[in-house]
């Protein structure tokens, strides 16, 4: 019965969401603005931040190392496919994590339903990365990939990490008021699972058994999910295990991001 | 700036008639279209966990022996009001004495530890100069912002856009950065776009005290042609002269608890001497030592 609350209360809470548009809108707007109003280069950061990333590991992993492997693409393209993945994930939960903190006088000066913040910062951090994925298709291009209809498959991985950061940040910058801690706890995960999700090494390195660990990783889904559609033009349903995995790890995050994130919120206006 | 649509009301929703409404009643037309209740609260108390540590607040949420590390802070004790839709409902007095809280009540922002608030109709509560605008976006930035919080769409703001900066008399201010603002600026701001939204319930704590004296007067004017459009306005003030020229009643607070209610001058004057009893009282006090 508790789980057909939930499904009443999200479908409301959609609907709010759409009553809203205008709201969201600006709010995205504004946040959105914010990274860039100060800065001379404004959002060329955005941009030439992953690129910066992507040539040191193109240059030690690349050139050095070879990555480990032969791979039948270039080093380059796969590379970006998965940094500007991961990156997405990672700024986007960093952020979304402090969202409520920093739009405190939205929670106690002012009527306002504080759930749709980390929307907002989602929808922000998707604007930029939209540009970012556009950088990444012009090295694909310059690399002779060439659009395919897998291509239009991104949007599934897209929202997938959408609905995992939505779940995972309504935990997070829910506790985040009470514990800031987990801000820097959060940081570490995030820079630890770096190194564990396939971006600049390739999966054939790993022993079979640690593989089978490193699958846990829910971004090692959505990572190799964005190479399978910008790169291999492969559709997600040839992944059956993992998708329905990733699935369900999406809807436990949910489900307790929500969950946490309502009991929290009378107590907000008291610590924030 | 808060703004309800519609109606809110928490736990049980309630239409009370209280005593003391009997000398007001006989300032209005008994059950004529004046006397709509629209503000409601019941017993309506609120009390504050204080830590004195942070860690104490995780401590107490994960002791297995569920052990209290926290104080009990009262902001309000079973406060009961209502208020008619017309009325500019006068509060006083002393800091820390819930007025505050009293208005976060009504507006929604803070859920009461216990009692029942009823509010019917649009609300829009002047809390604190400026929250929640952007120091480094313009005027006009602001307003389509501040605007779209309080729940208008971008075809309702257009329409009173031009009033807003108009009444703030701020001009050519209004596409400067709002950092080059001063606080008598960014108040002009706040209150042209409270009013303009035309609520049905207009809440204003203090603001004005920052304004000049022509400000406060354009403000005060304002407020009673709303007054006049059969709007409610909840008024909370330290300057007894702004309270007495405006509100048709008053109430007074005092540690969390109302003590006084009725016509504007018996409260007031109640107030005055009661800040007269603490001040020789604390004078008393200086002496001795």
């Amino acid at each position: 019965m508790r789980s057909f609350r939930i499904i009443r209360d999200g479908i409301e809470f959609i609907r709010h969401l759409l009553n809203n548009r205008y709201l969201i809108y600006e709010l995205t707007k504004r946040d959105f603005r914010q990274k860039y109003v100060s800065n001379v280069l404004g959002l060329a950061w955005s941009v030439l931040d992953p690129l910066a990333l992507m040539l040191i590991f193109w240059l030690i992993f690349g050139l050095g190392f070879k990555g480990g492997s032969r791979m039948e693409i270039p080093y380059v393209t796969y590379l970006i496919t998965g940094l500007a993945a991961y990156l997405f994930f990672q700024t986007t939960l960093i952020q979304a994590t402090a969202s409520i903190a920093e739009y405190h006088f939205l929670v106690s000066k002012v009527k306002f339903r504080v759930s749709i913040l980390p929307l907002v910062k989602i929808l922000s951090e998707l604007t930029l990365h939209v540009i970012v994925v556009g950088v990444a298709v012009v090295i694909l291009l310059l690399n002779g990939i060439y659009p395919r209809w897998s291509w239009f498959q991104l949007l599934y991985y897209i929202a997938a990490t959408m609905m995992l950061l939505l779940g995972l940040s309504w935990f997070s910058s829910a506790v985040r008021l009470f514990f800031p801690d987990i801000q820097n706890i959060i940081q570490i995960f995030l820079r630890f699972f770096f190194y564990l999700t396939p971006i600049f090494w390739t999966a054939d390195i790993m022993p079979e058994k640690y593989l089978m660990i490193l699958k846990l990783n829910p971004m090692y889904y959505i990572v190799v999910g964005y190479r399978d559609s910008l790169i291999f033009g492969k559709p997600f349903w040839e992944r059956p295990e993992l998708t329905v995995y990733f699935w369900a790890l999406t809807l436990v995050c949910l489900f307790i991001g929500i969950r946490v994130f309502s009991r929290l919120k009378p107590h907000f206006a008291d610590v924030v | 700036m808060t703004l309800l649509r519609g109606s809110h009301n928490s736990m049980i929703k309630m239409i009370g008639k209280n005593s003391k409404e009997k000398n007001d009643e006989s300032r209005k037309a008994p059950r004529a279209r004046g006397s709509e209740t629209l503000i409601t609260l019941k017993d309506i108390t609120k009390k504050y966990n204080l830590y004195n540590k942070k860690e104490d607040r995780i401590k107490e949420a994960l002791d297995p022996m569920r052990r209290s590390f926290h104080t009990d802070f009262f902001a309000l004790r079973n406060v009961s009001l209502s208020v008619k839709r017309g009325e500019i409902l006068g509060i006083v007095g002393r800091n820390g004495s819930g007025k505050s809280t009293l208005l976060k009540i009504v507006s929604g922002i803070v859920t009461p530890t216990a009692g029942a608030v009823n509010v019917k109709g649009t609300v829009v509560a002047l809390l604190e100069l400026g929250a929640g605008f952007n120091p480094e976006f313009t005027g006009m930035e602001n307003i389509y912002f501040y605007c779209s919080i309080l729940g208008l769409v971008k075809r309702e703001i257009d329409a009173i856009v031009e009033e807003i900066i108009e009444f703030s008399e701020l001009g050519r201010f209004i596409h400067q950065p709002l950092k080059t603002y001063s606080s008598g600026m960014r108040a002009r701001l706040g209150f042209s776009v409270s009013v303009f939204v035309d609520p049905d319930i207009l809440i204003i704590d203090e603001v004005l005290a920052v304004g000049d004296e022509q400000f406060r007067k354009k403000c005060h004017e304002r407020m009673q042609r709303f007054f006049r459009g059969g709007k409610t306005i909840l008024f909370v003030s330290h300057a007894v002269e702004s309270v007495n020229e405006l509100c048709t009643r008053a109430v007074m607070l005092r540690g969390g608890e109302l003590v006084a209610e009725g016509p504007t001058e018996e409260v007031t004057t109640r107030y005055e001497q009661y800040l007269y009893e603490q001040q020789r009282a604390h004078g008393n006090v200086v002496r001795r030592v």
